[in-house]
């Protein structure tokens, strides 16, 4: 029977399965691959000696597009390609929105011995997450300090944390308090005031919640630099030992497109015969393409790719893909140099005179572990207008429906490619969308005066009270209204009697 | 054996093949497949003012000032199976509410929307391979002549069905020669529809019924 996407409670892992997890840690005991490292995602960091550090979120949409095509629970499938990747159960992989969390999660999987995919999502791991003893919060907090004075983090210094360390030991011994759970009252703030900023920061990461990040919040660049959801945790990119790059020495300066384009097409096609290429085949995230101007200013321009994208198979296409990109990135390029030293007597567009291209990020994908590529008999269609996606700077938005009474929750985005399916279950709730705009304000704006034309009622909703939403303000009376422009608008009223505009009938 | 006596040799069986294949070609399957044919709304009186509906390769022009509900009207051609579409809107502030879409008889999985203020530098590649055979631009902020040129072309070569809207009425006396059809919509306090074609079909102007377009 297969599985019904969407807000649903696992059964067997009593998950809510509607976050896609930001992090992975995980702990194996032979010395991984580059491939095996890079099968998740571009972005890794080698934590320790035997765990590392995934960052999910580059490949975030790619791998929600497999999981539909699988028809698989996400942990499925990642247990599936893991399992594939590492073979065996020699490994632990934890799932969770930040790193932290994860790591002390993985001593409680060392304590007991066990192996396999755990995610913090789930209501049995974070019960037993709530139950670590300091000793395990404690623990990671020594390989923490390495990478932050690594990294030389101003301010911080190695001998005062490890006293701050000390002082909360005593601390929390002598108050009698069994785990971090037993202090989770404290704020983060009341922490860094009393043992020290970076002891506040790491309490913080403690008690993280997971946000519901919609794909257009996420934009691109968020997707890849992922600093928001970090906060400031010390990341140290694990970088591959050889990434296949090509470097070209013009023989005279250009600024033209057109030329460049045609040099960047054989440097491309270069890049495809460099021997730095790994197996199991690359999907390219990320390219750099470093430009050095006619002033020998280097400027380091990131190509960026919403789904892993085949470069080899792009050859057939003359490199459409990647040319789009750095066409896009050489525009804004021209744009930043338009805009540098107004003041200054400058030419407003300087030539390239060398320029480097370097295949920057790549996850190895098993092709046993999944179908990597849409079946192009399938759905050939949504084969094309994935591969179009990677060419565009915005991302291309579907949407389906959901069942339920809150307007604002009737519907979600879903990744292009996920297989919308029409069930004629939800007619009834369409049909109650009829007399509903086209276009809707998701912060509804306050109106702050009563309308002045009659209102047309429109239906009677509630919103979702028992997930903590004021209950006073659950029930709303939707109306059509005429406002001072003449424009047709779509309003409520709430229990209280406050107005509010929540979309326009454009 | 001719070809007469082969055609009569044709046994049920395979007649009977013929007309299921047949039936599984509806009009929507073969507008989805085969660009050539013209995209109708399926409400006679707006079909007709149109000269029997929209063909590839053309610019339409829509005037739509917002809060006039007129968007339900170049909605009317997106209904059931169209080839791949994307709506391209420019609101930042205001997010598709894909429910009204649905309750119109759009099918989510053949429109797709992108938020863009600058469609024609930030898109170009959308622009240039005929990947969505229908592409809206609801309100841009900036349209230049040039760009005008470049979409009449593109849709010329890539058979694609071009829907320009603006957000104002658009004049007869400011016109635009890229755009084979110029229409005017807007709703009535009463809740009619005003239909006004200004260009291309038989330029006139109709009145449509709420219930008259109601899925």
């Amino acid at each position: 029977m297969p599985k019904k996407p969407g807000r649903l409670i696992d059964l067997q892992t009593f998950a809510t399965q509607d976050v896609f997890p930001d992090f992975c840690v995980l702990e194996y005991d032979g010395p991984p691959s580059e491939a095996q490292l890079f099968s998740l995602s571009p972005k890794v960091m080698q934590w320790s000696d035997h765990s590392w550090i995934i960052d999910l979120q580059p490949c975030r949409s790619f791998w929600q597009v497999q999981q539909r095509q699988e028809g698989l629970e996400l942990y499925d499938l990642f247990e599936k390609v893991i399992s594939s990747v590492f073979g065996g159960l020699n490994y632990r992989c934890i799932f969770a929105h930040h790193p932290w969390p994860a790591l002390i999660f993985l001593q409680v999987l060392k304590e007991k011995n066990a192996q396999g995919v755990y995610s913090l999502d789930s209501l049995f791991n974070q019960k037993r997450y709530k139950q670590v003893d300091w000793g395990k919060w404690f623990a990671p907090l020594h390989q923490l300090s390495e990478h932050l004075t690594q990294l030389k983090i101003k301010g911080f210094r190695p001998t005062d944390f490890r006293s701050r360390q000390n002082q909360m030991k005593r601390f929390v011994e002598r108050m009698g308090f069994v785990g971090p759970f037993d202090l989770s009252q404290a704020e983060a703030s009341a922490i860094a005031r009393r043992f020290s900023g970076w002891i506040g920061q790491v309490w913080q990461w403690t008690f993280q919640k997971p946000e519901k990040k919609e794909q257009e919040q996420l934009g691109l660049f968020s997707a890849f630099e992922n600093a928001e959801t970090l906060q400031s945790f010390p990341w140290r990119p694990f970088e591959l030992t050889q990434a296949p790059a090509v470097v070209r020495h013009l023989e005279y300066p250009i600024d033209d497109w057109s030329a460049i384009e045609a040099l960047l097409q054989e440097d491309l096609h270069r890049l495809c015969l460099d021997t730095a290429w790994s197996t199991p085949p690359a999907q390219v995230t990320e390219m750099t393409w470093v430009l050095t101007l006619y002033n020998l200013k280097t400027l380091n321009i990131p190509l960026l790719f919403r789904h892993p994208y085949d470069l080899h198979a792009d050859e057939k296409t003359g490199f459409k893909t990647a040319l789009s990109q750095a066409y896009f990135a050489y525009l804004d390029v021209l744009e930043d140099l338009k805009h540098r030293d107004v003041d200054l007597d400058l030419p407003e567009q300087i030539p390239l005179v060398s320029w480097k291209m370097l295949v920057s990020g790549q996850i190895f994908v098993e092709p046993q572990a999944i179908s990597l590529i849409p079946n192009l008999n399938e759905n050939p269609e949504m084969t094309r207008i994935l591969d179009l996606q990677n060419k565009l700077s915005r991302p291309i938005i579907a949407y389906d429906l959901s069942p339920d009474f809150d307007p604002a929750r009737a519907f979600q985005k879903k990744d292009i490619g996920a297989g919308l399916q029409h069930s004629h279950a939800l007619d009834p709730w369409i049909a109650a969308s009829q007399k509903r705009p086209f276009f809707y304000y998701p912060q509804a704006k306050v109106l702050s005066a009563p309308p002045l034309s009659l209102p047309v009622f429109l239906e009677r909703t509630a919103i979702s009270w028992w997930e903590g939403e004021d209950a006073q303000s659950a029930t709303r009376d939707y109306f059509l209204l005429e406002n001072e422009q003449g424009q047709f608008i779509w309003a409520y009223k709430d229990s209280t009697g406050a107005w509010y505009q929540h979309g326009i009938y454009s | 054996m001719t070809d007469l006596q082969y055609s009569k040799d044709i046994d049920a069986a395979q007649k009977s093949v013929l007309e299921t294949l047949r039936g599984r070609f509806s009009p929507e399957k073969i507008l989805a497949s085969s660009p050539s044919v013209a995209l109708k709304s399926r409400i006679p009186a707006l079909d007709t003012l149109l000269d029997g509906g929209l063909r590839p390769g053309c610019i339409v022009e829509w005037g739509l000032p917002p809060g006039r509900n007129g968007r339900r009207i170049p909605v009317l051609f997106l209904r059931g199976e169209i080839p791949p579409t994307v709506w391209i809107h420019s609101n930042a502030d205001a997010a598709v509410y894909a429910p009204a879409w649905a309750s119109c008889g759009v099918a989510l999985s053949r429109l797709f929307f992108i938020q863009s203020t600058q469609p024609f530098k930030q898109l170009r590649p959308l622009f240039l391979e005929d990947t969505f055979k229908i592409i809206v631009i609801d309100a841009p902020k900036r349209c230049s002549k040039g760009d005008l040129a470049f979409l009449a072309a593109q849709a010329r070569l890539n058979r694609q069905i071009i829907f320009l809207i603006r957000n104002h009425f658009l004049s007869v006396g400011r016109g635009n020669a890229f755009a084979q059809l110029r229409i005017n919509c807007a709703q009535h306090k009463n809740g009619f529809y005003n239909v006004n074609l200004i260009k291309g079909g038989r330029c006139g102007k109709i009145r449509l019924s709420n219930s008259s377009i109601e899925y």
